[in-house]
Parts: C-alpha cells; sequence; structure tokens
C-alpha cells in the first residue's frame, strides 16, 4: 500500500533574480514497510523534499499525497491533524524540547491532540519500550547521549498510529557506531510496518534502504530499487 | 475539535520548565510586573490601614454605647464658643430610659525629659459599663482618682513610666501614671472624672445608654437642636463600607473623589501598564526568538497555530501572575513590617488592613499586562515560518515601518490637548497624556530609521548595532517608547516643580534677616516667656538674646479679647510687611540687627523716638503718618518724626517704632520673638538642635528656628520618580540588547570567525542599548518639557481662572532643572550602554550548523 506518493513536485523559492529551484518536477512513492533513501550534495534540495512531504511546506505545483489524501486539498487544521496523528519527523540534532522529560516528549503529539494523559502516556511507554529506552522515560534530553536523544525521536516519530517517518540526517550529529545502530532501529521498524524517509549523504546507508533516491539541483538525476536486489537483501 | 485543556497543561509545563531554565529572564519580566504591582500594593494597603473606617473607629468612639452626643461649636464674634449640652437638655431628645454618662476631652500638653505637644485627655468614669471596649488596658489599672492617670503606648514611648509622676497641662499639674492603655492611633491620656488640668477648653460629650439604637431619625432630631451624635446603628452617608475600596469605593476615600492628585494617580497607573506591556513585550519577544526552534518543533509534531499560542501565552500568564502574586504580597508584607515606620513619617495608622478589592484589581492589571505583552510575540510565533526556523535559517524580521503621519498627528493633537486642559480640567490633561503616548508608538520605528541613518559614520559596532536596531524595528521601538515614557514624565514632574520652586524662591521674603536664629512667641504666657528667655540666655552663655517686640490693638491693662484699634501705615505698598501685621517695635540692638551693620546716626534717631523707615515710599518730608481706627470705628492720623534707613540685610519689614511710639498711641507692647543677630553669632544645625532641647524643657510649643530662606526641598517622591525612571531605562535597554545579541547571534559568531574581539561584541551590545536609550532619552525630554510646561501652567493657574489671567503675569517663569535633564540625556544612555556591555556573556555559545 503506497503510503507516500509525490507527483511532479517542484518548490520554488524566492522571486525575479534570487529564484532558487529547491525542487523540479520531482516525483516518488513509499509503501507500508519501506526505507527509502534520499541522497544528494548540500542545497540539492533534500530537506525540502522532506519538508513537503510531510506538508510543512507547500509545492509551488504538483501533488503530495500521504495515506490517500491530497495535502493540497487539506485546511491547514486538518493538514496539521494528519500529521499529529501520521507522521513523524527526526531531524539531525535538537529533536527533543529541553524542557520536557523523554515520555513526555514522546507524549507530545498526542498531547497536542487531546488525548486523555494516561492514554498518552501508556501509547509514549510502549513506544520507548519498543526501543529498548523504557528505564530512561524520567530523564531529560540532555542527561542522555546524542544517540539516544535521536532514538527517542525516533519513538515519537512512530508513537500510536503514526507510521510514515521522515527521517532528516537523522544520523548526521552521532559518530559512526551511534548511526549504525539509529540504521539498525529504522530498518527494524521498517519491517514492523513503518514507512521510512531517510535523507542522508553517507553512501553506506544506501545498503540498508529499499529504495535510493538521487538528487542534484533539485531534480532526481538516478533512483535504484534495491528490494528486489540480492545484494541489497544480503546487506541487512 | 479536540480539547484544548491538555495542551494548556502541556504549555504551563514547558513554560514552568522554560521558566526555571531561563531564570534571569524569566526574574526580569516577573519584576517588570511584581514592581509597579507592589508599589501599587503597598499604597492603597498604607491608604486603607491609615485610614479608620467608621466601623473600625467606632469602639473607641462609643466603647460599648449606643450612641455618643458631642458639643457643638459654634462661632460668635469672631470666637469659637461651646453650646453645652447638658444631661437634662439631652434626656427629652432621648428614647425614655436612656442613660447618659459624660466624656470630657481636654487638649493638653505633657513633660517627660521634655514637653511634648498637646494630646487629646480623655475624663470619664471607667467603672461604667458604657466605657468598656474604648480602650485596653495593657499595664497596670485605670484610673480612678483625681491625682491619677493613665497613658497610651505612645505616651510610655516617650518616656512616661507606669507607677511615676507625670507632669502634664500648661499649669504644670503632676499626676501619677497607674496604668497604660492602647486605643485609638493617636496619643492620649485618661484620667478619671475630675483628673482633668485647668485652663484650657474643655468639649463635652455623652455616651448613650438606649433601651433601643437610635436611628437615623433620631440623629436628625438631635441635630435640630443642635447636637451632633453618632449611632452604632447609622452608619454616616459619607463613609464607605469596611470592605472600602480606592479603586471601586464611591464615597469619601475613593480615588474619583481625589481631583487633580486622582487624575495624575490614573496617568501613572495607565503609564505604567503601558510600559509593562512594551518592556515586558520586548522581553517576550527575546524568549520567542530563543523558543523559535521548540515551536518549530511542536509544529513539525503535529502543533496547529493557536497551540503554538498557547505555549507563548502560557509564559505571559505564569511570569504575569507570579509577578503580580508575589509583588502584591511583597507590598503588603512590608506595609506589614515597616508600620512603625510609616506612621512615623506618613500619619498615624488604624489597624493593619488589606485592602482585598483594590489588591485584587491591581494583580489582575498585572496579568492583564503581561498577557498583552505575550500577545504580539505570540502571534508572531504562530506565524512564523517552521521550515526555517527548523533549518536554522535566518527569518527576515517583518516590522512595520510605523505611520509616521498619524503618529505626528496624534502626537500634536496629544500636547495640544494637555495644553488645552489649562481652560478645562485634568481629565483632559490625561487623554491628552495618553493619545501622546500612542503617538509615540506609531512615530517610534520612524524615529529608530532616522538614528540608523545618523549613525553611518559611526564605528563598526555601533554602525552595525544601529543598522541591526533599523531591521528590527519591531523590537527596538517598543523599547524606545518606553524609555521615551518614562523621561517624559520625569521630565514633565521635574520641570514642574522646579519652575514652581523658583517661583516660590522669587516670592519669597524672609521676615527675618538670613541666618538669624528666631524663636516665636507663639500662644506662650507672660511668665513662660519669660522663662523661655531665661532658659536661651543661659544655653548662649553671653550671646546676646535680642527681643522683637510689636504693638498690639490694645491699650496697656485692656483685656485680651475684644474689640481694639487697627494701625495702618500711608504710603506703605501692599503687601505691607509687618510682624504678623503688626508695627515692630525695638532697641538699638535690634535696629542693628535689621540693618545688618552699626549706624549711629539712625541708631541715636530710634533713641530719640524716631521712627525708622525701610521704604522710602513711607517716608514724605522726614515723617510717617499712621492711620488708627479705633474701637469705636473712629479714624484720626497721627505724624511722628522719621529717618530712612537702607538695610543690608534685605529685610522686607517698612518700619522699626520706638518703645515712646507705644506710648504716643497708647497702644501696648507684646513679646514677638527672641532673635539672635548673626553678626553677633552664627548658629549652625548642632547648635540649633541643642538650644531646641533646651527650649523644650520649658514649653512645648516653641521651636528654634534658623532663617534660611526658602527651605529647598528635593522631595522624596521626586527623588524616587527619578530612581523609577532609571530602572525603566536600563531593562528596556537590557531587554532590547539581549534582544538584539539573539537575533545577532550569526552576525556576532562570523564577526568572531573573522577575528573581532570581545570589545567588539560588547560594544555592539552597547551600541544596541546605547541607541535605544539616547534617542528616547532625548525625544522624552523634548516631550517632557511641553507636558511640564502644561503641568505647571495648570498648577500655577489661580483657581477657577483661564490660561490668560497668568501667561501676563511676569511671575510665570518656567526654571530648567538643568542637572536633571543633562543626566538624562547623556548619563542615562551611557549608563545603559555600560550595564548593557557588562551583561554581555563573554563566551558565545557557537551557532547551529546548517542541515
Ligand atoms: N526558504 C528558503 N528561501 C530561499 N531559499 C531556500 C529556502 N529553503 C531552501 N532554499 C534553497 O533551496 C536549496 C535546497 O535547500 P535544501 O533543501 O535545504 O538542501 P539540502 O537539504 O539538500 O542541503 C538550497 O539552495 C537552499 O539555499
Ligand atoms: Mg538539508
Amino acid at each position: 500500500m503506497t503510503v507516500l506518493q509525490l507527483d511532479a513536485v517542484t518548490r520554488v523559492h524566492g522571486a525575479g533574480d534570487n529564484t532558487v529551484h529547491a525542487l523540479r518536477e520531482v516525483s516518488l512513492t513509499a509503501a507500508t514497510g519501506e526505507l527509502v533513501a534520499v541522497m544528494g550534495p548540500s542545497g540539492s534540495g533534500k530537506s525540502t523534499l522532506l519538508n513537503v512531504a510531510g506538508g510543512l511546506d507547500r509545492p509551488t505545483s504538483g501533488t503530495v499525497a500521504v495515506e490517500g489524501a491530497d495535502l493540497s486539498t487539506l485546511r491547514l487544521r486538518d493538514l496539521v491533524a494528519l500529521r499529529r496523528r501520521h507522521i513523524g519527523y527526526v531531524f539531525q540534532d535538537l529533536n527533543l524540547i529541553p524542557s520536557l522529560n523523554v515520555i513526555e516528549n514522546v507524549m507530545l503529539p498526542h498531547e497536542l491532540d487531546g488525548v486523555r494523559r494516561a492514554t498518552a502516556k501508556k501509547q509514549a511507554a510502549s513506544a520507548l519500550a519498543e526501543i529498548g529506552l523504557a528505564h530512561m522515560a524520567a530523564r531529560y534530553p540532555d542527561e542522555i547521549s546524542g544517540g539516544q536523544r535521536q532514538r527517542v525521536a525516533i519513538a515519537r516519530a512512530l508513537v500510536g498510529e503514526r507510521r510514515l517517518l521522515l527521517a532528516d540526517e537523522p544520523t548526521g550529529a552521532l559518530d559512526s557506531a551511534a548511526g549504525d545502530d539509529i540504521l539498525a532501529l529504522l530498518r527494524s521498524r521498517c519491517e514492523a510496518g513503518a514507512t521510512v524517509l531517510l535523507v542522508t549523504h553517507e553512501a553506506r546507508y544506501a545498503a540498508w534502504a529499499d529504495k535510493v533516491v538521487f538528487l542534484r539541483d533539485g531534480a532526481i538525476a538516478d533512483s535504484t530499487d534495491l528490494s528486489s536486489d540480492g545484494s541489497a537483501a544480503s546487506a541487512r | 475539535m479536540n480539547g484544548l485543556l491538555p495542551v494548556l497543561r502541556l504549555s504551563l509545563r514547558l513554560s514552568i520548565r522554560g521558566i526555571r531554565r531561563a531564570k534571569g529572564r524569566s526574574a526580569l519580566i516577573a519584576a517588570m510586573v511584581g514592581v509597579p504591582v507592589m508599589v501599587f500594593t503597598a499604597f492603597f494597603t498604607i491608604v486603607t490601614t491609615a485610614d479608620v473606617s467608621h466601623e473600625e473607629g467606632l469602639p473607641w468612639t462609643l466603647g460599648s454605647a449606643d450612641a455618643k452626643i458631642f458639643t457643638r461649636w459654634y462661632m460668635q464674634e469672631g470666637a469659637a464658643r461651646a453650646r453645652p449640652a447638658t444631661a437634662e437638655e439631652l434626656s427629652p431628645l432621648l428614647p425614655p430610659g436612656s442613660r447618659l454618662l459624660r466624656v470630657d476631652t481636654a487638649n493638653v500638653p505633657y513633660r517627660t525629659d521634655r514637653w511634648h505637644a498637646p494630646i487629646a485627655l480623655l475624663q470619664v468614669d471607667f467603672k461604667d459599663p458604657l466605657t468598656r471596649g474604648m480602650v485596653r488596658l495593657t499595664e497596670g489599672r485605670m484610673p480612678t482618682a483625681a491625682g491619677e492617670i493613665a497613658v497610651s503606648a505612645q505616651v510610655v514611648e516617650a518616656g512616661a513610666r507606669v507607677g511615676q509622676d507625670l507632669t502634664i497641662g500648661d499649669s504644670a499639674a503632676v499626676k501619677r501614671v497607674v496604668g497604660a492603655v492602647e486605643g485609638p492611633p493617636h496619643t492620649f491620656l485618661i484620667a478619671a472624672p475630675g483628673g482633668g488640668v485647668d485652663g484650657g477648653r474643655t468639649d463635652v460629650s455623652w455616651l448613650v445608654d438606649a433601651p433601643r439604637p437610635l436611628l437615623r431619625h433620631d440623629l436628625r432630631n438631635l441635630d435640630g437642636h443642635g447636637f451632633s451624635a453618632v449611632s452604632r446603628a447609622v452608619a454616616p452617608a459619607s463613609e464607605t463600607p469596611a470592605s472600602g475600596s480606592l479603586l471601586w469605593g464611591s464615597g469619601n476615600t475613593s480615588l474619583a473623589e481625589h481631583g487633580p492628585v486622582g487624575v495624575l494617580f490614573g496617568l501613572t497607573m495607565s503609564l505604567i501598564v503601558v510600559e509593562v506591556a512594551l518592556l515586558a513585550g520586548s522581553a517576550f519577544m527575546v524568549g520567542e526568538r530563543r523558543r523559535r526552534r521548540e515551536l518549530a518543533l511542536v509544529v513539525a509534531q503535529g502543533g496547529e497555530p493557536r497551540h503554538v499560542r498557547t505555549l507563548m501565552m502560557a509564559d505571559g500568564l505564569l511570569l504575569g501572575a507570579l509577578g503580580s502574586v508575589l509583588g502584591a504580597a511583597l507590598g503588603v508584607a512590608l506595609v506589614f513590617l515597616l508600620q512603625p515606620l510609616i506612621a512615623a513619617v506618613y500619619r498615624p495608622l488604624g489597624p493593619f488592613d488589606v485592602p482585598w478589592w483594590d489588591t485584587a484589581t491591581v494583580i489582575g492589571l498585572g496579568v492583564v499586562s503581561a498577557l498583552l505583552a505575550c500577545l504580539v510575540p505570540a502571534r508572531r510565533a504562530a506565524r512564523a515560518d517552521t521550515a526555517a526556523a527548523l533549518a536554522g535559517r535566518r527569518i527576515a524580521p517583518r516590522s512595520r515601518r510605523g505611520l509616521p503621519v498619524a503618529g505626528a498627528a496624534l502626537l500634536v493633537a496629544g500636547t495640544a490637548g494637555a495644553v488645552a486642559a489649562l481652560w478645562a480640567n485634568g481629565a483632559v490633561f490625561l487623554i491628552g497624556c495618553l493619545l501622546v503616548q500612542l503617538g509615540l508608538v506609531l512615530l517610534a520605528p520612524t524615529l529608530v530609521d532616522l538614528v540608523g541613518a545618523l549613525s553611518s559614520r559611526a564605528p563598526l559596532p555601533i554602525r552595525l548595532a544601529a543598522r541591526d536596531a533599523v531591521r528590527h524595528r519591531g523590537r527596538t521601538a517598543p523599547a524606545v517608547v518606553a524609555v521615551t515614557a518614562a523621561v517624559a514624565m520625569t521630565t514633565a514632574i521635574g520641570v514642574s516643580l522646579s519652575s514652581t520652586q523658583a517661583r516660590h524662591e522669587r516670592d519669597y521674603s524672609p521676615l527675618q534677616p538670613l541666618g538669624a536664629v528666631v524663636v516665636e512667641k507663639a500662644g506662650h504666657s507672660r511668665e513662660k516667656w519669660a522663662e523661655v528667655g531665661e532658659r536661651l540666655r543661659m544655653e548662649l552663655r553671653g550671646v546676646p538674646l535680642i527681643e522683637q517686640s510689636v504693638l498690639v490693638s490694645r491699650a496697656p491693662g485692656q483685656p485680651e479679647h475684644g474689640a481694639g484699634s487697627s494701625i495702618r501705615i500711608v504710603g506703605c505698598a501692599v503687601p505691607c510687611v509687618l510682624l504678623g501685621g503688626r508695627l515692630p517695635v525695638g532697641n538699638a540692638a535690634l535696629l542693628r540687627y535689621l540693618l545688618g551693620r552699626n549706624d549711629h546716626a539712625t541708631s541715636a534717631a530710634l533713641d530719640a523716638g524716631k521712627v525708622i523707615a525701610f521704604d522710602p515710599a513711607v517716608v514724605r518730608d522726614g515723617h510717617v503718618k499712621l492711620k488708627r481706627r479705633g474701637p469705636t470705628g473712629a479714624v484720626d492720623t497721627i505724624t511722628m518724626p522719621a529717618v530712612l534707613a537702607h538695610p543690608a540685610t534685605g529685610t522686607v519689614l517698612k518700619v522699626l517704632l520706638p518703645k515712646s511710639a507705644a506710648n504716643t498711641l497708647g497702644l501696648a507692647v507684646e513679646p514677638y520673638a527672641y532673635v539672635i543677630n548673626p553678626r553677633d553669632h552664627a548658629v549652625g544645625e548642632e547648635e540649633r538642635q541643642r538650644l531646641n532641647a533646651a527650649l523644650l524643657q520649658v514649653t512645648y510649643a516653641g521651636e528654634v528656628r534658623i532663617e534660611r530662606g526658602w527651605p529647598h526641598t528635593q522631595t522624596f517622591s521626586f527623588a524616587l520618580l527619578t530612581a523609577a525612571v532609571t530602572a525603566v531605562a536600563l531593562a528596556a535597554a537590557l531587554v532590547a540588547a539581549g534582544l538584539a545579541r539573539v537575533d545577532a547571534r550569526p552576525d556576532i559568531a562570523s564577526l568572531a570567525s573573522v577575528g573581532a574581539t570581545r570589545r567588539v561584541r560588547r560594544l555592539f551590545t552597547a551600541g544596541q542599548a546605547g541607541i535605544i536609550v539616547g534617542s528616547g532619552a532625548v525625544v522624552g525630554v523634548l516631550l517632557g518639557l511641553a507636558l511640564g510646561v502644561a503641568a505647571y501652567a495648570m498648577a500655577a493657574r489661580p483657581p477657577g481662572r483661564g490660561v490668560t489671567s497668568f501667561v501676563v503675569s511676569p511671575d510665570f517663569g518656567i526654571d530648567l532643572p538643568w542637572l536633571l535633564l543633562g543626566g538624562m540625556v547623556i548619563v542615562l544612555p551611557l549608563a545603559a550602554m555600560g550595564v548593557a556591555a557588562l551583561f554581555t556573556r563573554a563566551e558565545e555559545p557557537l551557532t547551529r550548523r546548517l542541515a
């Protein structure tokens, strides 16, 4: 089942001489259980792609659909609600709100949604348990390691009903061992039914993906489907 | 629609943690809200506590009686006379079966280690149950015999002791102190019936024990017969209830009744709310910048704009509530702890009393102004570009360029309104001031642009600061307005005060030569006055004590009261200055004192019985003419030989009469004062106090005074105001400079990376502060000058008349307080720069790398 579908998405910043084509006619799909890696040099439009995919940014032209819903037809309130219930973001760092502890950070989407505190807490606890950080629930972000922070962010991105995870260089601020751990976690979440769109510029992580999309100057330069490829399977 | 409650809870939790993390900024905002709340709460509490409400005062007045009937005083032939209320007279006017208890009240001085001014002496039979509750015995027992008294705590404080004797009254009667009592907030003594002292005026009143409460019609009936009364059952019409509120009340204790003072108070109050909103607003803007990423994360997790607004408003709510409640508590606590001090410098206080409604209103205002303050930052945060915030990309400030034309129009209209208030009333002045403030808010961005344009030649850090200030008008402008408003207010009050002071100085004409020591006779008897002279001579050890005398309007031996003669000097311009309206009489020593030098010729003339004139207008052909109007109304003219003298002391007296003139005119001579010639002996403050202490050994009603011209009183409240303005300006500078630093972090990081020193970074911050406070102060002073002149003109205006009557008057002069103005334009900005530079943290955190 297609969770995310981008059709000929173009995003232009600025006007006149300052025009920047951050994305040019980008089309892309991600299905349930898939890990799609987006690669490319700095400034190639990777972050823009992710922002557009999650509705944080709106395309200049083209359509974005999440779980079958065309984002451009949604009212702002419904778009935000969709993000709250179905889409999780993980950024390079500083994902967590420093004044909330770990479990409160994971509860955040539900609390914004007006879910009862007890329910929110139960779901957050189980999301934390799934990534093996249940014992860190009461700690504050600056009391845990960078790798642990990213894991908490992932737990939050997938708490409750959320199944689409948009990760913008989640390993960018980590050393390679911790980075590998994060990739392993993302991979295992995909096995459990999540869909992950992963922005990275580290080539070796491509091996973990089902599909790799190369961006250059805002356009897709190359796209490789690894899911049927034997070498990719062996890399897991 | 999902519930907002969980979000509110989340917001509060985030706020609380955020406040803990940014302790300094939070404390600053809380203080901005809390300090004014504290001041106002303290003010209201003091006023309410000092104000003894009808209900609070009842037990002291009535004891356990139903009513009290007072002696009615009335004027007859220029003298106050009492209508004695006797029990026989009163009984028919009261419900049958009423019982009366007589209370005598006199005013008597008393002596401990020195004499004290007269206080109330209450004489009543305290064995009577009607007196129960009037006072509370704290030590010893109640007086029962004529020679016994009990004293209040204040008298004990002055040195009276239970078991010892106390001298009271002009006749210096000695009484045995048998008890100490507590009662109304005035110093008093109590005695058994017949335990008073001779002489002086005694008021008689009656406590009433009636079979039924005395109602309004009973009081009206009594009033019709010439007696005033207080009844337990009838609250006076003008009184507010016990929960009296200055803000909400309607009676004589409400602010609305306080006229110009109320207007000024309202002005201050509104100014403070605006100020808090502006300043705290800037501070919240800092918070918004700091929390930008946190808020973007919330949006990324599915937060709606209203969630973001709630998150931001929670800060305002919490800090506002925290600051207000703490401020109010502190205000009340301060007043409670400082009661003795307040009673000493202000006036006696009643029972401690917190005006709950007023306090709640002030707290509410504090919270509202904090919420107002974070309204704009909250809206900005809700509209912020999330993707940009997440990428750490610089967000171009979108701030209004202001509305210069509308602003200028409002400014002009407001100033015109304030000036027009001269013909109208204080409320118009208030409205004018508010319009001016509004105009300033609209004009400020343009002003900031102007400053930016002026700074193109300044050194790099300052130039950078100015450019930055212009780019971020949205945060610079409110801070500038805050400084402007505060400075304008101080300037206005300063100009008004110093002009008033200058006018008083011009108008003041000292009766005595400068530096002279003066003890006026006041109400002393001849014997007491002689005793005073003796005592002073003893203290002075050989320095001549000169007696200044006057001619009184009666013949020698005539009784004190009753019709006398009045005397006028022909040709003496009004105001014809005499001593207490009477002709001064004196000898050669007094002449030398008035002239300020030895003048043998004039002295000889005085000895020869000639009048000495100090004003050429009163001498004609070597004579002075006096017009005497006798007791019967007959007028005759007396001509006396005179010589003209030119005093070197600037005395404003017109003439000095020889002693012999008294015989010529057939009038008695009375002492007026003892003086010491400053040329004989200069008395300093220390010696004055010693002389004063000696004087108080003899009498309560005298004061050793030194003629110093118009007293220079730099009022305490003005100093307080100046301090407050300084605080506001510094806070504005700090907040705005802090905000600038948050915004300019990338700039500063770039500066640092190209090798800029810490000095440059400090200068940048100092520059921001300087620009804000400097431009605010200059505009504030200009504005304040206009408002101050208007306020002064309004105060100097003769009541009930328009502006024309004094604008043409030569007396109307403006005196500018240069020191204050210079201080605000030069020192204040420099101080702000210094403080801002000091607060600059040495180490800059690295800016976030862009993902
Ligand atoms: N809000 C914006 N305004 C102007 N240009 C932008 C904005 N956002 C992104 N860009 C530009 O779009 C291009 C793509 O940016 P981005 O998606 O962040 O690239 P990447 O994440 O691959 O480094 C860059 O040239 C960037 O400067
Ligand atoms: Mg990027």
